[in-house]
């Protein structure tokens, strides 16, 4: 099953998160070998540019994205659903929170972030606090949608039934049928995050000491001589290949979660 | 059953691609040697675009533009190999007290529209100078420029100054009166005349979306045709800078890692010139701000830092270890008998007397010398605090003096050592070198003394001296110097080294002489 | 139908007037106004500000006068056209933003475009048979190539494409200073050279892209395969690949649809990325560019552009939207 691959990868990738100090063989920020060496047995990786091992990058680099990830898609998750419920409840609220989601969305995504944490300054907190303020509003259409949509059903089954709106059977409808969206967001929004921070690390805003799997890339391709190098794939593969596993990781998570149905109101991706 | 004809469309369109992308006319490689073309353009391929040409609009931030600006314009005075040579000025005289030179113009020079310069233009450009400075080297020691006589133009000087000859009157564009002289705003002029100049190349395009400039043979330049009929400057990004020469989308280009040389000696088409190591990677220090007004802890810095050690890192090459009188070895101006501070971190903490600090680093964006400096002041008890910004953000903290440590790496020391006043006078007109601070009275006296300084013998002793104050404070640390690796193509270009740098010490192999015949 | 395009438009105008507000607000919101930053170096013909730009800049924005009214002198220029001058290259903004227009747009149409009708062909291919081996094959593909970032994408194929087979160039819209005659053959010439520039660029934006269309193409495919008027077509006698072809396709064309219009709006953001990679000088470059230049005026323009360009393509989606599901009776989810 699908799922419980995705699922276990995941949860490799935490523990290697959590133990990374444990689990890496070299202190990742200090130069323990000769620059741009092949894998040997003691860097199994090789090392990079300024002879710090790969393999330690690595493994501190899922601490970064993993971080970002999660807390991004925890606010905006949860902001999302807010708003959403709000609008989909309160009335006088739905045209106002509607225009201001739509505004947001009509918004250029990375030119905007680039130029927020260009002038802000490339902090982790920065970072996490943009991506997360441009990512909810997607995800608030929706739900307003779907509280829309099973606030009539229910509204009308009950008022067949009792004669009387039941306040309690709204809840025990929408709420739920609210969650059932939730699965394809979660993975939607972490496989922007993780994006995005590799993005724009790449870009070369990607926050001080970008030792994250983006800022590794980051440091690669800054070298104008990389693919004259030997050795050019240890540098350029691991990280891709981390963060690949990760995105498939949560993209299985999610398949398990919620059976793939025809919807015509899929977020474009964030 | 299911539908074939979708996958067999697919391929069609497959085939037709692959043939239309093999049918197109690429980019060939020009021909290089015995199938070159001889009326092929050569291309240099630089990191960006370098602004509008012309004095007033050209991009200080970097040394391409300048060089880019002499090509299309002359100076009064030139150098090649091995040293100031005359050029636009045929000959000169000086008065005994060195505040005035006579510059004798040389015969037939004209402007790219065929008019003549004449003395007029010159002592125009200087005075047009005055009142709107020329972004790459500041005339202020210039009081008048007067013609005297047929084509002589008298320059006088407020002061003598030691420098005039190689960085003002061999650097300082001379412009032409009948398009300047109306114009009152000269930074925003975008008239078609703007980038006329008497150099041996005229501007015939300038690409802004692509940053490509052309520039063709100007016939009738006063020291005869060009070799070279067409010249070209291309924006290329870092990444591909090295592969254009290998694919042959460009004939010369930069590149600063060392090991360029032998990754590329199995090409047996192109050739790497290394210069002399006048690229500079130093710290700027805020001597106004603790615990760095301290010079024990910027001693201690130094002793700190394994600066072989991020040299050869870095470069990929041998280390070229900075001085600590900024002057770099292997040049003229060198002292060679100086303090200088070994990789000693017993050294660093008696200096530091136990005591942790924080400090604050302000580097690139894309600056490795950070990540290999933290564990080495970390291992003294400094805890660097880096900070990656990008150029506006950095010109801004320097300017408003919020810094404590800035990395910054620029060319500019090979020439005049008069920049050695010019930093800490607040005078450098160099983007990168900006924002350094130093208020030492008697550091301060010796540069203006060496300015005026005309006695090569005497001024060489007060260069000395400025060095050794240098290397006692240490108001900056140089970390390394660079080569500049040129990888080039020799069928289609042939480089040249200058006597200093070019201009004021810029590392180019493209000095004009070497595009002409004589 | 009539009142719900009139809601619609209404809502649209609503969202563009918040749009040109916020284009408003913005330089006046975030830290350091246009006017602060000291020389306005960047890495890219950085011209420091002299007195006659600085006097230009503070004629545009107006910082002293009071918000209403430079509001109305910011509507005011906005109709003429004028867009400010640029800071960081000689010009107005509005000649600069031309210049890359074309660009992007050529590049990015013609790519989603690409995109969209193969992702939706093979993701019906893929839909007919679920659970069959096409149906896999394409899955996992498309899976695989939505785990790895777009930027990779663009660097892998510039990798083998430019820098190993040497089949396409490496950077650059066009060969600078290729031949400039204008005949026939000059421009046909041309355009083949545009068109080689932008192989690898679009290609890149392809591949990124279609896998979404794919997926949701396959999805709704699954959903109606077996739709009762379907049975009907094949019953009358009809091949799976003409009930496909003209059956099923335009039923699932409404979700489609949207999904194009979303994607034009994400990648009319994203494009800097594969213009940055392949050096494509396009609006996303020159955003790039402006803001590490600090070039207010020209980000404040791009602003607008790309905003008010998603708005319209949303706006005719939404509007063709409607007239489809008019056309098939059904409702809007």
């Amino acid at each position: 099953m699908l799922f419980w691959l995705g699922c276990g990868l995941l949860a490799v990738f935490a523990a290697v998160a959590v133990l990374a100090p444990v689990l890496a063989p070299h202190n990742s920020r200090l130069p323990t070998g000769r620059p741009l060496a092949p894998p040997t047995r003691d860097h199994l990786l090789g090392t990079n540019d300024l002879g710090q091992d790969v393999l330690s990058q690595v493994i501190f680099g899922a601490r970064s994205t993993l971080t970002v990830a999660g807390v991004v898609t925890g606010v905006s998750t949860a902001l999302g659903w807010l708003v959403g419920l709000v609008a989909g409840f309160v009335r006088w609220t739905e045209a106002p929170l509607m225009a201001g989601t739509d505004l947001l969305l009509a918004l250029p995504n990375l030119p905007l972030t680039l130029l927020v944490l260009t002038l802000l300054g490339a902090s982790q907190r920065n970072l996490i606090a943009v991506l997360a303020l441009l990512s909810w509003p997607a995800f608030a259409r929706i739900v307003r949608g779907v509280v829309l949509q099973t606030r009539s059903a229910a509204f009308v089954e009950a008022s067949r039934a009792l004669g009387a709106p039941d306040l309690h059977i709204i809840r025990r409808h929408v709420l739920p049928a609210t969650l059932d969206v939730l699965p394809t967001k979660l993975v939607l929004t972490v496989r922007f995050a993780i994006f995005a921070e590799a993005t724009l690390a790449f870009l070369g805003v990607g926050g001080n000491g970008a030792m994250g799997w983006g800022g590794m890339l980051y440091w690669a391709f800054s070298d104008p001589l990389l693919f004259l190098r030997p050795g050019w794939p240890w540098l350029v593969l691991p990280p891709t290949l981390a963060t690949a596993a990760l995105v498939v990781a949560t993209v299985w998570i999610g398949s398990g979660l919620a059976p793939v149905r025809p919807s015509a109101g899929r977020p474009a991706g964030r | 059953m299911p539908v074939p004809s979708l996958t067999r469309r697919h391929a069609l369109q497959g085939v037709a691609g692959a043939m239309t992308a093999l049918a197109l006319p690429r980019t060939a490689p020009v021909g290089s040697g015995a199938g070159r073309a001889a009326d092929a353009p050569v291309r240099f391929a630089w990191w960006s675009d370098v602004g509008t040409p012309t004095p007033f609009q050209v991009s200080t931030v970097g040394p391409g533009g300048a060089v880019l600006l002499s090509l299309l314009y002359d100076t009064l005075t030139w150098k090649d190999a091995a040293g100031i040579i005359p050029w636009l000025a045929a000959a000169w005289e000086t008065s005994p007290d060195g505040r005035a030179y006579t510059f004798h113009l040389v015969d037939g020079a004209t402007w790219h529209d065929g008019r003549p310069l004449t003395a007029a233009d010159i002592a125009f450009s200087f005075d047009y100078y005055a009142r709107h400075p020329y972004r790459w080297m500041t005339t202020e020691v210039v009081e008048t420029a007067t013609v005297v006589g047929e084509a002589a133009v008298r320059v006088a000087l407020k002061r003598p100054s030691a420098a005039f000859l190689e960085n003002i009157a061999g650097v300082v564009p001379i412009i032409p009166r009948h398009v300047w002289e109306p114009v009152v705003d000269p930074t925003a002029y975008t008239g078609a005349d703007r980038s006329i100049g008497s150099g041996p190349f005229a501007l015939a395009e300038h690409d802004q979306t692509q940053g490509a400039y052309r520039l063709l043979a100007h016939e009738g330049y006063w020291r005869g045709r060009p070799l070279v009929p067409e010249w070209q400057q291309i924006a290329v990004p870092a990444e591909a800078s090295v592969r254009v020469v290998q694919q042959g989308e460009a004939d010369v280009s930069l590149s600063t890692d060392a090991s360029v040389r032998d990754l590329l000696a199995g090409d047996p088409r192109l050739e790497v010139l290394e210069t002399a190591p006048l690229s500079i990677v130093r710290l700027a220090i805020n001597t106004a701000r603790p615990p760095l007004d301290r010079r024990e802890v910027r001693q201690a810095i130094a002793h700190a830092l394994d600066r072989g050690q991020i040299a050869e890192t870095l470069t990929r090459g041998p280390a070229i270890v900075g001085s600590a009188g900024v002057v770099p070895p292997e040049t003229p101006w060198h002292n060679p008998s100086l303090p200088q501070y070994d990789h000693n971190p017993d050294r660093a903490r008696d200096l530091l007397g136990g005591q942790r600090y924080t400090i604050d680093l302000i580097a690139d964006t894309n600056a490795r010398e950070p990540d290999l400096m933290a564990p080495m002041l970390e291992a003294v008890g400094i805890t660097l605090n880096v900070q990656r910004v990008d150029p506006p953000t950095r010109a801004q903290l320097l300017g408003d003096g919020a810094f404590q440590l800035a990395l910054t790496s620029h060319i500019g020391v090979g020439g005049d050592p008069d920049y050695l006043r010019r930093w800490y006078a607040g005078e450098e007109a160099n983007a990168f070198a900006q924002g350094s601070i130093f208020r030492h009275e008697k550091y301060a006296r010796l540069g203006r003394e060496q300015e005026v300084a005309l006695e090569l013998e005497a001024r060489r002793a007060l260069v000395f001296a400025m060095q050794e104050i240098l290397a006692e404070e240490l108001p900056t640390i140089v970390l390394y110097h660079r080569r500049f690796s040129w990888v080039y193509d020799p069928g289609a270009f042939t480089p040249m080294e200058t006597w200093g740098g070019l201009l004021n010490g810029v590392p180019f192999p493209n000095n004009k002489l070497a595009l002409l015949a004589t | 139908m009539r009142p719900d395009l009139g809601r619609l438009l209404a809502r649209y105008l609503l969202l563009g007037v918040g749009v040109l507000l916020l284009n408003f607000l913005i330089p006046r919101l975030l830290p350091g106004n246009p006017l602060s930053f000291s020389g306005g170096e960047g890495t890219d013909a950085a011209v420091p500000l002299s007195g006659a730009a600085r006097a230009q800049l503070r004629a545009y924005y107006n910082l002293d006068e009071p918000l209403r009214l430079q509001f109305v002198r910011y509507l005011g220029d906005l109709g003429r056209g004028d867009l400010g001058w640029s800071i960081a290259r000689p010009a107005p903004v509005r000649e600069v933003i031309l210049d890359r227009l074309p660009w992007t747009v050529a590049l990015l149409l013609a790519a989603l475009l690409f995109a969209a009708v193969v992702g939706t062909t093979l993701g019906v291919v893929a839909g007919w048979m679920p659970g069959g081996i096409r149906d896999r094959l394409l899955v996992s593909t498309a899976g695989a190539l939505a785990a790895i970032p777009e930027f990779l994408i663009a660097i892998g194929l510039l990798l083998v494409f430019a820098v190993e087979l040497g089949l396409f160039p490496l950077f650059g819209g066009r060969t600078v200073f290729a031949d400039r005659d204008f005949g026939a053959t000059g421009v046909a010439r041309h355009a083949a050279d545009v068109v080689w520039h932008l192989t690898l660029p679009a290609a890149a934006l392809v591949l990124v892209n279609a896998s979404g269309f794919l997926l949701l193409a396959r999805d709704a495919t699954v959903g109606v395969r077996h739709a009762p008027w379907l049975t009907a077509a094949r019953a009358k006698g009809l091949r799976e690949r003409d009930v496909a072809r003209r059956h099923a396709v335009p039923n699932i064309a409404l979700p489609l649809l949207t999904f194009f219009g979303l994607r034009l709006g994400a990648v009319l953001g994203g494009a800097l990325v594969i213009e940055r990679v392949f050096g494509v000088p396009g609006l996303g470059l020159l955003g790039y560019e402006a803001i590490r230049a600090r070039d207010y005026p020209v980000l404040q323009a791009l602003f607008l552009v790309s905003s008010v360009g998603v708005l319209a393509a949303n706006l005719l989606m939404e509007i063709a939207y409607l007239r489809l599901a008019c056309h098939r009776g059904q409702t809007r989810g």
